[in-house]
């Protein structure tokens, strides 16, 4: 059975193309344009990695992350950041939430792929 | 000697000893007291400072104490954990520690050998501190290390050591660096030292080790030699820790000057500290005590000796009357009589002689004492007659009007100068000819007015209309009252002089001047002039409204309010350079308005020094630099949001060229093929820039924390060789690396120096046509690595040279411009080549080739 990423992103175009990209690959998608509907659709889906980006509409990356690492239920979810901040800001989220990992904006699709291998 | 110059004498003799006795015993008293009182006064400032110093040491000594005890330090020498994590933990621990005690500003953390594990100080390896540190064998929580100059930053400062254990095991140590400046604001704080007073530290060396206020730059470099500083030495010898008897005298200090001085002992640092003070300050009370006593002195003995004239004179008086009656009447004039009017012997005496004389008398008579009357009487005449024609010349010589007035105002008589301009004067009204013209006595008339007054007036006069002038002229009239031997004004004198050309130049001058301070007022510029002393001579008069009367004022406390002379001074720059000084001030009077202010040093007629200070207003300028400041931390803001918007549009183009590029959605023909990798190259170079913009501006606001861990260097310049292989290969160029043997592990930060060498390889092979590009490390001294990347490409133009590492140079612009560079690598690179203490530079032969250099320290 394919392997489920969640991908949350509120850039549209952004969404588009890693859909087309990962489901070449053999992921299954499901995607989530804020924090509000990722969060709806984690404990439905229950997705193997999640791709998460920092600024969202109506409840942000940040917020996402701490809800998701403090949930019994979902913290062993493998977080990977995608995000445009800077690196120093994102390090800091990724020590304060315990996250997996992360990948900056503009990035290597080889890079996306590389990253994701480590966890599925 | 006569009787009564005798008894005077003895009067005078006897007041001077007295005086002499009591005058200088009264000094002695007075001085004794002032200096008590400044002594007692000096040793508990002493003590104040040296306890408000200790109680500074002991806050420091436990900080260092509890700090060394942090988990996130001990877990520096824990080998269980991964070296990167509990480094960068320790860092950040270091981060708060700073942001938390303001005084600290260097940590290091270093082993038992001493070698230094992590500091926020990139430069900062080798130090005293580990050394001493190491040095000192008993078991003690934390010690401080005396004042001594923190390398490298040049600071003067100490440290606290305390050691790190790990369950009872001596690990390491941990070094805070202490600046001095709160000790040397304890100590300069010049509060009840008056003008001349300070306090200073010496160390046990006797070097003076705190700031004084007579010498610059003093740390370690004055000996001070002085009584007070062997005393106490010979206290601590004698005394040791124990309480000092803190003995104040007076003694010559470093500057060989007199001063009343007191030490005490820090005796934790031992430090010698001395406060002390000019005597010629403390003693400057004592000088008008001096003067008065001087003066009563003086008065004392001419009052003994008046006293004594006059009771001489008293006593010799009728002795000497009666000696000079018989003188008298002996030479033949029987005229003489001698004094009767004292009752005693001497009275009854001159009677019986005066008795004698008036028979003598009668028996002459006199036909002599006539002829003499007569000859007085003829020369008399002459005389006079002689002194007027005297009189008249002189008064025609004069080019004054003068003229002899009745007390109708009738001219009686005129001068030559007079009788030229008005022929027809004399028996005339003084007015009708002589005055203004009008009908009538002149408004203000000073010959009218003396008439009254019986005194002598003046006024200046406007004449209208005076033959062979041109306009108006001015005149200085004076009005002398003429009077008989009663005492009756009989008339007057009148003298006139023309004073035109001397008025009109007043005149000028006055125009000139009200000019001059109005442009002053207009532009907000103040002038001042300023004498060697520092007394306010001249202030401009917008600035007298603000500042009050100068007179008497020294320049510091009219203008800054203070005690002493401003720090910095220009004046007194001016004086020593007699150059023009510029600098600028801020007004505390006038709500710390900036100025810039010209110090223009002269000398005045006599010779004398003076400072003229032209002030010019800048609050404009002020406010301009504010706003530069503000509009470059909103650039910097600008640059990174707008950096990071653009990133998110740019992944989405770039994924979809890059899907479409990959065929995974249809195959492409040749055509779109080549516009689709245009297209690739293009969005690659604009993610390049936004990059190179958002690191560069992060590096230029100082917004980067290096990770100064040990690595390899040449496993960097092997990597970075590996990586750029393909690039190299695919332009034909051959990438080679020769690494340098024994090359030690040293602190620098791996990331960042191989963005360095990748930058420096990827710029090499771009220039390059099927050449080679060699990178080279090796030792460069004892203290640094060296690393070249040499091409054999175009080469750069000499000129070009400086240019290449500035933000957005790029040489060779046109057909032949490097393509894809953004303009920042090399800016970058230098940045943090220098940020590691390192040097980045390049040498260079047109059609040759390039070597680009960097050596870093070996830390």
């Amino acid at each position: 059975m394919a392997k489920k990423i969640m991908v949350i992103d509120d850039e549209l175009d952004i969404l588009e193309v890693l859909t087309f990209r990962l489901s070449k690959a053999g992921y299954e998608i499901i995607s989530a344009v804020d924090g509000q509907e990722a969060l709806d659709l984690l404990t439905k889906t229950r997705p193997d990695l999640i791709l998460l980006d920092l600024r969202l509409p109506k409840i942000d990356g940040y917020e996402v992350c701490r809800r998701i690492k403090t949930s019994d239920e979902l913290k062993e979810i493998p977080v990977i950041l995608l995000t445009a901040s800077s690196t120093i800001k994102v390090e800091k989220a990724v020590k304060k939430y315990n996250v997996e990992g992360f990948i900056i904006k503009p990035f290597d699709y080889k890079d996306l792929i590389a990253e994701i291998k480590k966890f599925i | 000697m006569k009787i009564a110059k005798k008894i005077s004498l003895s009067f005078l003799v006897t007041a001077i000893i007295i005086v002499s006795v009591v005058g200088p015993a009264l000094y002695v008293i007075f001085s004794n007291i002032l200096k008590d009182s400044i002594f007692a006064h000096l040793s508990t400032t002493a003590q104040s400072r040296r306890n408000h110093i200790e109680t500074l040491l002991r806050e420091y000594e436990h900080a260092g104490k509890m700090l060394a005890l942090s988990t996130s330090f001990k877990n520096v020498f824990n080998e269980n954990l991964d070296y990167d994590q509990r480094m960068e933990a320790a860092l950040n621990k270091i981060e708060t520690v700073l942001d938390t005690h303001m005084d600290f500003f260097e940590i290091l953390i270093f082993d038992e050998k001493g070698s230094v594990l992590i500091t926020n100080e990139p430069r900062n390896v080798t130090t005293d501190e580990n050394r001493l540190a190491t040095l000192k064998t008993e078991e003690k929580d934390a010690y401080l290390v005396d004042l001594h100059v923190l390398e490298p930053s040049g600071h003067i400062g100490m440290c606290i050591i305390a050691p790190i254990y790990i369950e009872n095991e001596r690990k390491g140590f941990i070094c805070f660096r202490i600046k001095a400046d709160e000790i040397y604001s304890i100590l300069t704080d010049k509060t009840g030292l008056g003008k001349t007073g300070e306090i200073y530290l010496v160390n046990r060396d006797g070097y003076m080790i705190s700031p004084s206020r007579f010498l610059e730059d003093t740390f370690k470099n004055t000996k001070v030699d002085t009584t007070s500083t062997r005393k106490y030495f010979e206290d601590v010898r004698e005394f040791g820790d124990t309480k000092h008897p803190h003995i104040p005298f007076i003694h010559a200090d470093y500057r060989g000057k007199k001063v009343l001085g007191v030490h005490d002992h820090v005796s934790s640092m031992a430090w010698g500290l001395f406060a002390k003070i000019d005597e010629e300050e403390v003693l400057r009370p004592l000088r008008s005590v001096a003067y008065l006593l001087t003066t009563m002195a003086v008065v004392v003995s001419f009052v003994a000796w008046l006293l004594g004239v006059l009771i001489g004179r008293v006593i010799a008086k009728p002795i000497r009357r009666l000696q000079k009656c018989t003188e008298m009447i002996g030479k033949g004039d029987l005229d003489y009589k001698c004094d009767v009017s004292i009752k005693d012997e001497i009275g009854q005496l001159s009677l019986a002689f005066n008795k004698m004389t008036k028979d003598l008398k009668r028996t002459t008579t006199s036909i002599e004492t006539l002829n003499k009357e007569i000859d007085v009487r003829k020369k008399t005449a002459m005389a006079l007659s002689e002194s007027r024609a005297q009189l008249k010349g002189l008064l025609d010589g004069s080019p004054d009007l003068i003229a002899q007035i009745d007390k109708n105002i009738k001219v009686v008589w005129a001068n030559k100068a007079a009788l030229d301009l008005y022929p027809d004067v004399i028996g005339n009204f003084c007015y009708k000819a002589y005055g203004d013209g009008s009908d009538g006595p002149c408004k203000g008339c000073p010959c009218i007015r003396a008439i009254k007054s019986g005194n002598i007036e003046t006024d200046i006069v406007c004449k209208p209309r005076v033959k062979g002038a041109e306009g108006v002229t001015y005149w200085e009239d004076i009005g002398v009252p003429i009077k008989d031997e009663k005492g009756n004004v009989t008339g007057v004198i009148d003298i006139a002089r023309n004073i035109t050309l001397r008025r009109k130049a007043q005149m000028e001058l006055e125009r000139a001047k009200k000019q001059i301070e109005y442009i002053l007022g207009a532009t907000k510029t103040g002038l001042d002039i300023i004498d060697k002393d520092y007394n306010v001579v001249y202030v401009d008069p917008e600035w007298e409204k603000i500042y009050g009367d100068p007179k008497g004022r020294k320049c510091y406390e009219y203008f800054m309010g203070l005690e002493v002379i401003c720090e910095g001074c220009g004046i007194k720059k001016a004086f020593e350079t007699k150059e023009i000084v510029v600098s600028e001030e801020k007004l505390p009077k006038e709500g710390n308005r900036p100025v810039q202010v010209t110090t223009i040093p002269f000398q005045d007629e006599k010779g004398n020094w003076m400072a003229a200070e032209i002030n010019v207003d800048i609050s404009e300028r002020k406010n301009a630099e504010q706003e530069i400041k503000k509009a470059i931390d909103i650039k910097s803001d600008f640059i990174s949001i707008v950096s990071h918007e653009l990133r998110t549009p740019l992944t989405a183009i770039r994924e979809g060229i890059n899907i479409l590029s990959d065929e995974s959605t249809g195959v492409l023909t040749d055509m779109q093929k080549n516009f689709i990798k245009l297209t690739q190259r293009n969005v690659e170079r604009l993610s390049r820039l936004i990059n190179d913009v958002l690191s560069f501006q992060k590096l230029e606001a100082d917004k980067v924390v290096f990770k100064m861990l040990k690595n390899d260097i040449n496993k960097v310049a092997e990597e970075v060789t590996k990586t750029m292989e393909q690039l190299a290969l695919n332009k034909g160029v051959k990438l080679e690396v020769s690494v340098g043997m024994n090359l030690p592990e040293f602190r620098f930060d791996r990331d960042k120096i191989m963005q360095v060498v990748t930058n420096i390889v990827d710029n090499a092979i771009k220039c390059v046509d099927k050449g080679d590009v060699l990178i080279t490390t090796s030792r460069d001294g004892d203290q640094n690595v060296r690393v070249s990347v040499r091409d054999n490409g175009k080469g750069i133009r000499k000129r070009d040279i400086p240019k290449l590492f500035h933000t957005f140079e790029q040489i060779e612009k046109g057909k032949d411009r490097i393509t894809g560079g953004t303009g920042l690598g090399l800016a970058i690179c230098k940045d943090i080549i220098e940020k590691h203490g390192g040097r980045i530079w390049v040498e260079s032969k047109l059609n040759k080739g390039s070597e680009f250099i960097f050596v870093l320290p070996i830390r």
